[in-house]
C-alpha cells in the first residue's frame, strides 16, 4: 500500500511537469486473441486479452523520469491484482503493473539509472548467452516477454563503453499456464517455485565498435532466469520443484556487415551450481533485399544455435526443459516480405535437428498511421517428448491489433 | 590545307583536355556546392514529412535530425516523432571518410540498437521516397565515388551528370544535378539501377535559405520528391533548425538512439 501511495504521489508531482514541452506521453492499446485448433479437455479453446500500455517520460536537464505502465485483462484470469511491491512475487501476471519505472541521469559519458528496468544485452535473435538479467514471462511460451526488475545501471562511454548492472532482489520467471504446462511422468507433479528473493545479481559488459565490428564481452553472476529442478518426496507423491541456481556466465558477442550481409554471433560459458555446465554458441546472418526496385523488400534471417556440455549434472533422471537451451542444435529462420510500407507476409520458424521437432508461424501484418494488425497461425510438431512436439495440441490461429496514440 | 590540318589537329588534341577540363569543372562545382553547404559544424532540424500516395491519401510523419559535420567523418542521428506507431524509430549513421559507413537502427518494438547493412542503398526509408542513400547524401556525397560531367545549361542552371564509379555503393545509374549560380543544388533527377537506368524520380528544392555570418551556407527549407515509379510524392519541410549550438557527442551514440526510442 505504501508503494502505491509513493508512486501516486510521484505521478501527482510529475503530472503538472508533463504538461511542459519536455514531457512525453505515448500510449498503446492492444488486443490479442487466440483460437486453438485442437480441443483440450482441461483448457479453453479460445483466449483473449486486452492491454493498455501508457508511457510517460519527463526530461529535466540531465535527469529523465520514465514510467511504462501495464494494464491487462484476459479471458483466463492469468492477470489479476495490483503489483504494489518492489519485486514481482508469485507466479501470475498482474492486472495493474509497471513494466518499467526509473530515473536516469546523463552527463557526458556517464549514465546512471535506478528503478525497474528491462535489459536486452542480446546481439542474436531469441537465444543469447549474453542476456541473463531479466526473468521471463512464459505464461504463453510463444509470446514470451522479459519482466522488469529493480536494478541499478551505470555506464561510462559511448561507442566504447563499460556497463554495470546490479539487481539487489531476485524475481522469478513466470511459468507456462494451462495448455502450456508440460506433462510429467506418472506420480510426479509440479511444485511451487523455490527461490531466495534476497539474492542479488550482477552483470558487466564491455563493448566497442571498431572498424565496422561491434564487439562485446559480458560477465554475469547470479541466478539463472530459467530454473533447474529438484524432486521433493511428499508422502506417496513426488514434486518437481523449480529452483533457481547460482551461475556464472562468461559471454562474447560480435556483429558486422560483410558484402551487404549482417553477421551476428554470440558464445557463452555457463557454470551452474548443481546443474550442467555448458558452452552455448549461436550465429546468424540477415539481410534486407530490395526485390523489384519499388517499395517492396524481403528480410531474411538464418540462425543456428547449439551447445557443448562440459559437465553433466542433471538434477533429475528424466527430461526437463531449460528454456535457455530448448533450441540446441536448432536452425531458426525469419522471412518477411514487405509489399510496401503497409503490408507484409511473414514466416518464422525453428527446427531442431536432434529431436526433429519444429515450430512454424506464418502470418500477415498490416500497418498504417497509428494501427498495427497481424494475423497468423502457429504450428508445433515433433515427438511428444520433444520441446515443440509436446505442444502440438496448441496449434493455433492468432490475431493481434495495436493502436498507438 | 595545312592550316585546316593544323586546326583540326589542335581540336583533336584539345578535345580530351576539354573533356577533362569539363569533368574537372563539374567536380569542382560539386565540391564547391558541398563546401558551401557544410560550413556549420553542428546542426539540429525538425522536419515534417507529407507522403501522398497514388490514391491521393496523405500520410504525415515527423523526424528530428542531428548532424555533426567533420572531415574525419560525419555523424547523423535521425529519430521519428510521428506517427505514434513509429515514434522512437531511430537511425544512426557514421559516415567515414574512408571505407564503409556504419549504420544502426532502433525499432520501437526492440529494446536494442542493431547494426544494419549499408549496402542496400536503394531501399526506401520509413515509407518515404528517400532511400538510405538519399538520406546519407542529404548532407554530402563522396565525390571520389562519382564521375561528374557538365551536361548542359538550363534556365541559368548548370546540369551536372553524376555517374557512379566502379565499386561505388549506389542505387542510381545516374543523377542529373542542377546547380544555381550560388552552387546550391536545386534539383536532382534520378535514374535507377533497378529500372534499367531509366529516369524515375525528381528531388526539387521548393524553398531555401542562405545563412550569413562568419561562414555563409545554404539550407533547403522545403523539398519535394516525386517518384514516378511509385506514383508518389514526398514533401519534407524543415520546421525547426539550429545551426549554432554545439551538439553533445552522446547524441551520436547508440545509447541515445535507445533512450530516444524507449520514450
Amino acid at each position: 500500500m505504501k508503494k502505491i501511495i509513493f508512486f501516486a504521489a510521484l505521478l501527482i508531482f510529475m503530472f503538472p511537469n508533463f504538461c511542459k514541452s519536455d514531457a512525453n506521453i505515448s500510449n498503446k492499446m492492444s488486443i490479442f486473441a487466440v483460437h486453438y485448433i485442437k480441443e483440450d479437455q482441461d483448457s479453453e479453446e479460445r483466449f483473449g486479452e486486452a492491454r493498455f500500455e501508457p508511457k510517460l517520460s519527463y526530461n529535466a536537464g540531465n535527469i529523465l523520469f520514465f514510467a511504462a505502465g501495464d494494464f491487462r485483462i484476459d479471458s483466463e484470469g492469468y492477470a489479476y491484482g495490483i503489483m504494489d511491491r518492489v519485486t514481482e512475487p508469485d507466479n501470475h501476471r498482474w492486472a495493474v503493473n509497471f513494466k518499467e519505472a526509473y530515473v536516469e541521469y546523463d552527463k557526458d559519458k556517464i549514465t546512471a539509472r535506478f528503478g525497474k528496468q528491462i535489459f536486452d544485452l542480446s546481439v542474436t535473435d531469441t537465444i543469447s548467452p549474453s542476456d541473463n538479467i531479466n526473468p521471463r514471462d512464459w505464461t504463453d511460451l510463444v509470446e514470451w516477454e522479459r519482466i522488469g526488475v529493480p536494478a541499478f545501471f551505470a555506464s561510462y562511454g559511448f561507442d566504447t563503453s563499460l556497463e554495470f548492472i546490479y539487481v539487489p532482489w531476485f524475481t522469478a520467471s513466470k511459468f507456462p499456464e494451462d495448455r502450456w504446462d508440460r506433462e510429467l511422468p506418472e506420480g510426479i507433479k509440479f511444485g511451487d517455485q523455490e527461490y531466495n528473493r534476497n539474492s542479488g545479481q550482477f552483470s558487466t559488459r564491455l563493448k566497442t565498435t571498431q572498424k565496422g565490428w561491434d564487439l562485446a564481452a559480458v560477465f554475469y553472476k547470479g541466478k539463472s532466469f530459467s530454473p533447474s529442478y529438484e524432486i521433493n518426496n511428499i508422502a506417496l507423491e513426488h514434486e518437481l520443484v523449480p529452483v533457481y541456481r547460482d551461475e556464472e556466465v562468461y559471454a562474447l558477442s560480435a556483429a558486422t556487415e560483410i558484402a551487404g550481409f549482417n553477421f551476428r554471433a554470440e558464445t557463452g560459458y555457463f557454470h551452474q551450481e548443481k546443474d550442467d555446465d555448458f558452452i552455448q554458441y549461436v550465429g546468424g546472418v540477415d539481410r534486407e533485399f530490395s526485390i523489384s526496385g519499388t517499395d517492396d523488400s524481403l528480410y531474411v534471417l538464418i540462425q543456428y544455435a547449439n551447445e557443448i556440455e562440459t559437465q553433466s549434472d542433471s538434477p533429475v533422471n528424466f527430461r526437463t526443459f531449460d528454456n535457455r537451451r530448448s533450441l540446441n542444435n536448432s536452425f531458426m529462420s525469419k522471412l518477411k516480405y514487405s509489399f510496401n510500407d503497409n503490408l507484409a507476409a511473414k514466416l518464422e520458424g525453428s527446427y531442431n535437428f536432434s529431436d526433429k521437432d519444429s515450430y512454424f508461424e506464418p502470418a500477415v501484418s498490416w500497418q498504417k498511421d497509428s494501427w498495427e494488425i497481424e494475423a497468423g497461425f502457429g504450428f508445433f510438431s515433433g515427438p511428444e517428448n520433444s520441446f515443440f512436439g509436446g505442444y502440438e495440441k496448441n496449434n493455433r490461429f492468432f490475431f493481434k491489433a495495436s493502436y498507438f496514440f | 590545307m595545312k592550316y585546316i590540318f593544323l586546326i583540326f589537329s589542335a581540336i583533336l588534341l584539345f578535345f580530351p583536355f576539354s573533356s577533362a577540363l569539363a569533368q574537372g569543372n563539374a567536380r569542382n562545382m560539386m565540391a564547391q556546392s558541398w563546401e558551401n553547404y557544410r560550413q556549420s559544424e553542428y546542426e539540429f532540424e525538425v522536419s515534417q514529412v507529407l507522403i501522398t500516395d497514388s490514391s491521393g491519401q496523405v500520410t504525415e510523419k515527423e523526424f528530428s535530425r542531428w548532424i555533426h559535420f567533420s572531415e574525419d567523418g560525419d555523424k547523423v542521428a535521425v529519430v521519428f516523432n510521428k506517427p505514434n506507431r513509429q515514434k522512437g524509430l531511430g537511425l544512426l549513421t557514421y559516415r567515414h571518410s574512408q571505407g564503409k559507413d556504419d549504420q544502426f537502427l532502433f525499432m520501437p518494438s526492440w529494446k536494442k540498437v542493431r547494426r544494419i547493412s549499408v549496402s542496400d542503398q536503394g531501399k526506401y526509408f520509413a515509407g518515404t521516397d528517400i532511400t538510405y542513400e538519399d538520406a546519407r547524401q542529404l548532407i554530402g556525397e563522396r565525390l571520389d565515388d562519382f564521375e561528374y560531367k557538365v551536361f548542359k545549361s538550363e534556365n541559368s542552371l548548370i546540369v551536372i551528370e553524376a555517374f557512379p564509379r566502379s565499386g561505388a555503393d549506389t542505387a542510381y545509374a545516374k543523377r542529373d544535378i542542377y546547380l544555381n549560380e550560388k552552387f546550391q543544388i536545386v534539383r536532382i533527377d534520378y535514374y535507377g539501377l533497378d529500372s534499367s537506368g531509366k529516369f524515375f524520380k525528381i528531388k526539387e528544392q521548393i524553398n531555401s535559405v542562405i545563412f550569413t555570418g562568419i561562414n555563409e551556407f545554404w539550407r533547403v527549407d522545403e523539398l519535394a520528391i516525386t517518384n514516378y515509379l511509385l506514383n508518389r510524392i514526398t514533401r519534407i519541410k524543415v520546421v525547426q533548425r539550429n545551426s549554432k549550438s554545439v551538439i553533445s557527442d552522446n547524441i551520436f551514440s547508440k545509447q541515445f538512439l535507445e533512450k530516444a526510442g524507449r520514450q
